[in-house]
């Protein structure tokens, strides 16, 4: 996996201004002091200079530890010692954070993130699926989530054809956030121009990582189409199974009923992700309809009767 | 929603249709919504159908559920794996088709539906295997506690018990069989014999290679029929797997026939070395319990014909029961030779008695039954006691010995 964290920092923090702004709705009260220090040690950050911010963040957190800005403080911590390379650390301030502050997704995904480094995929599931139950239209945590289930899935296959983990050659796509408020960035509509169709799955820049939306996960690749996939499947190897099972069942085959029970599911995962509660009526359609995903919702009637 | 509400609406009625057409529902597809006793049905078939079954009720969590306990249970199960690769790999990107790694040889993974394929099938036909009697299973031997009825079609073993000479299903196994199928001829030729054998040693696994698990049960391939047809090869085995995996695909050995670990423990409880027969079909023939006990009854009588024939001195009415191709076995050809002898035939009284027969049919293309039993022969001059076996066939519409010897 990519080392996202020690990767050193040089496109800025372009969602700062937002996520400050979104931060206020973590319902921490309070005035806006101290928000310069803090984009003082962001800016230690940027340039590097990271036991340089630790010392200054720690120093923050120490003189006002029930300040407003608190959470933000100590998840900036958290960021730091990922970037130095502690993830035993970072790990340690981020679960305190998701203890004190049940209500924030950035830390459970960026403890996620950390898991998923270490190759601990159902600690990061686990983690990320708290970050979408805190926020059910966390678009990043979404994003996460279908990456880490890609992992297990790439463990599960290795040990089914018993290879070696490391030939499959996948990389985890895990964004950390860098900045609390990212989830709410979501709902705004200004940040659909950032993003641009393409046929390859989105490789997760870590800077833009808190402007990810999530219409570029409702165009499917073309080849990954449940529905071109049908057709051409009816040629070979499938083909011929299902005329064995077709003798023995006329009416009912389970092979083909397990394929289209699996693509239906994803249609219907894709739809309850790209669809939560908050999102418009719209969106929701155009995202989570069943031409869009190229989903069929009953492809077993035009088998079985 | 409308959509949605359609699709589980069909699926309840083919799960219904299914069901009346086996006969029998399998306790997972139980109509409602209900699954009262899901652990009762031992074996890795009832928790793949239950994957299945919960995936078909738009459950992935509990589908996912029941694959982990699948793995929980039989770890090194590559099968399930696969599903639950496939299972994860859904809540990621959309997939169209049964084994979804990326990178994966296209063989093995089509080992792996083959598998998924026998399994499920075996599983959703599992009925058949206690209303049905395989056909083989004429005559079980008063002795002989248990059967084994091997079909590699459907990569299924079905273990039978003698219940006072009728068959009763005991339990079914998946099974691997030869690389290149079944009928073995040669020597080499990764096919599994089509016959009837029998159980003849067992083999601890400390005494041999872990590559075959948790022992081996060699067969008596090649028997007189095959020696008499020129088969030849040998080493046909019942064995285990290796540690590293829980199953092999459906066709994967050079003709020996492989079960699970556990399996192949389970089963080796119910094996008399020397007497279990092992009947290996490439596709059993079922019978009903009706017809099976009347091709029972006719091939009793005819044997009961041919023992009373013989004590009837008659040479014509003998010798009308061997087929044109007949021949002795080497150790009782002299015998037979004089029982050619219409003189010797003749000239004295004898009394011939059956005991402990069993009667098998043999599977595979050629009608034929093979019977074998305790000869006990009295006549003035001569007594003798010997286990005979006969090869009968059908010809000119009737039931004739080609082959006859010492069992």
């Amino acid at each position: 996996m990519r080392p996202i964290f020690a990767k050193p920092l040089t496109a800025g923090f372009p969602a700062l201004a937002l996520g400050l702004l979104a931060g206020f709705h973590l319902s921490v009260a309070g005035a806006n002091t101290g928000s310069d220090a803090l984009s003082d040690i962001q800016d230690m950050v940027k340039n590097g200079q990271l036991p340089n911010a630790l010392e200054k963040v720690d120093s923050y957190i120490a003189a006002k530890p029930k300040h407003a800005k608190d959470a933000q403080a100590r998840f900036l911590k958290g960021v730091i010692l990922g970037e130095m390379g502690r993830p035993a650390d970072a790990i340690a301030v981020y679960g305190k954070l998701t203890q004190d502050y049940p209500g924030l997704p950035e830390p459970y995904n960026n403890l996620a993130v950390l898991y998923a480094q270490q190759k601990q995929y159902d600690k990061a599931r686990v983690a990320l699926e708290m970050a979408i139950k805190t926020h059910p239209s966390y678009s990043v945590a979404h994003e996460n989530l279908g990456d880490i289930y890609a992992q297990l899935a790439s463990q599960s296959y290795d040990k089914a054809l018993q290879r070696d983990s490391g030939s499959t050659g996948s990389q985890s796509r895990l964004a950390p956030i860098r900045q609390l408020g990212g989830a709410a960035v979501r709902t705004e509509p200004a940040a659909s121009a950032n993003v641009a169709p393409s046929s390859q799955p989105p490789k997760i820049a870590v800077a833009e990582t808190a402007r990810r939306i999530p219409e570029a996960r409702t165009t499917p690749p073309a080849q990954a189409n449940p529905v071109a996939a049908e057709s051409s499947a009816g040629d070979g190897e499938f083909a011929r199974m299902l005329q064995h099972w077709k003798s023995a069942w006329p009416r009912l085959d389970f092979t083909t009923a397990l394929a289209y029970s699996i693509s239906d599911l994803t249609c219907r995962i894709m739809r309850e992700r790209i669809g939560p509660p908050g999102l418009s009526a719209g969106s929701a359609n155009t995202m989570g309809g069943p031409g869009a995903t190229g989903c069929r919702s009953e492809p077993r009637k035009s088998r079985f009767w | 929603m409308l959509k949605a509400v359609l699709v589980i609406a069909c699926l309840a009625l083919c799960a219904n249709l299914w069901a009346t057409e086996n006969g029998k529902r399998p306790q997972n597809v139980s109509g409602g919504n209900s699954n009262p006793n899901p652990d009762s049905d031992a074996g890795p078939e009832a928790r793949l159908a239950r994957i299945l079954d919960e995936i078909d009720k738009n459950r992935l969590g509990a589908a996912l559920e029941e694959a982990d306990a699948l793995i929980r249970r039989y770890p090194n199960f590559r099968l399930a794996h696969l599903i639950k690769g496939d299972l994860l790999l859904a809540r990621s990107r959309p997939i169209s088709t049964f084994g979804n790694a990326a990178n994966a040889p296209p063989e093995q993974l089509a080992d792996l539906r083959e598998e998924a394929v026998a399994r499920l099938k075996a599983y959703r036909d599992k009925s058949s295997a206690a209303r049905y009697v395989p056909r083989y299973l004429l005559q079980m031997r008063p002795d002989q506690r248990h059967a084994i009825v091997v079909d590699t079609d459907k990569a299924r073993l079905y273990l039978y018990r003698n219940d006072g000479g009728r068959p009763r299903f005991v339990a079914d196994y998946y099974i691997t069989h030869g690389k290149l199928g079944s009928e073995k001829i040669r020597q080499g030729d990764r096919k599994t014999p089509v016959g009837v054998y029998r159980v003849t040693a067992s083999l601890p696994a400390d005494s041999l290679d872990r590559f075959y698990g948790s022992g081996a049960f060699p067969l008596n391939y090649p028997n007189e029929w095959d020696k008499r047809q020129g088969r030849d090869g040998d080493g046909i085995w019942l064995h285990g797997t290796p540690p590293d995996t829980y199953s092999r695909p459906p066709r994967a050995s050079d003709g020996c026939v492989i079960l699970a670990n556990s399996d192949l423990v389970a089963l080796s409880r119910n094996l008399q070395l020397g007497v279990t027969p092992v009947i290996i079909s490439n596709s059993i023939e079922w019978l009903s319990y009706d017809d099976w006990q009347s091709e029972r009854d006719a091939m009793s009588e005819k044997i009961e014909e041919w023992r009373s024939d013989w004590e009837s001195r008659d040479y014509d009415r003998f010798i009308r029961h061997y087929a044109r191709d007949f021949k002795a076995g080497s150790a009782s050809a002299r015998y037979f030779a004089q029982l050619k002898n219409r003189r010797a035939l003749a000239a004295e009284s004898i009394k011939v008695t059956l005991g402990n027969r069993q009667m098998f049919r043999n599977p595979g293309k050629e009608q034929m039954v093979v019977v074998s039993f305790d000869l006990d022969f009295r006549s003035n001059s001569l007594s003798s006691q010997t286990r005979k076996s006969q090869y009968w066939i059908r010809e000119d519409g009737t039931w004739k010995i080609i082959y006859e010897g010492n069992a």
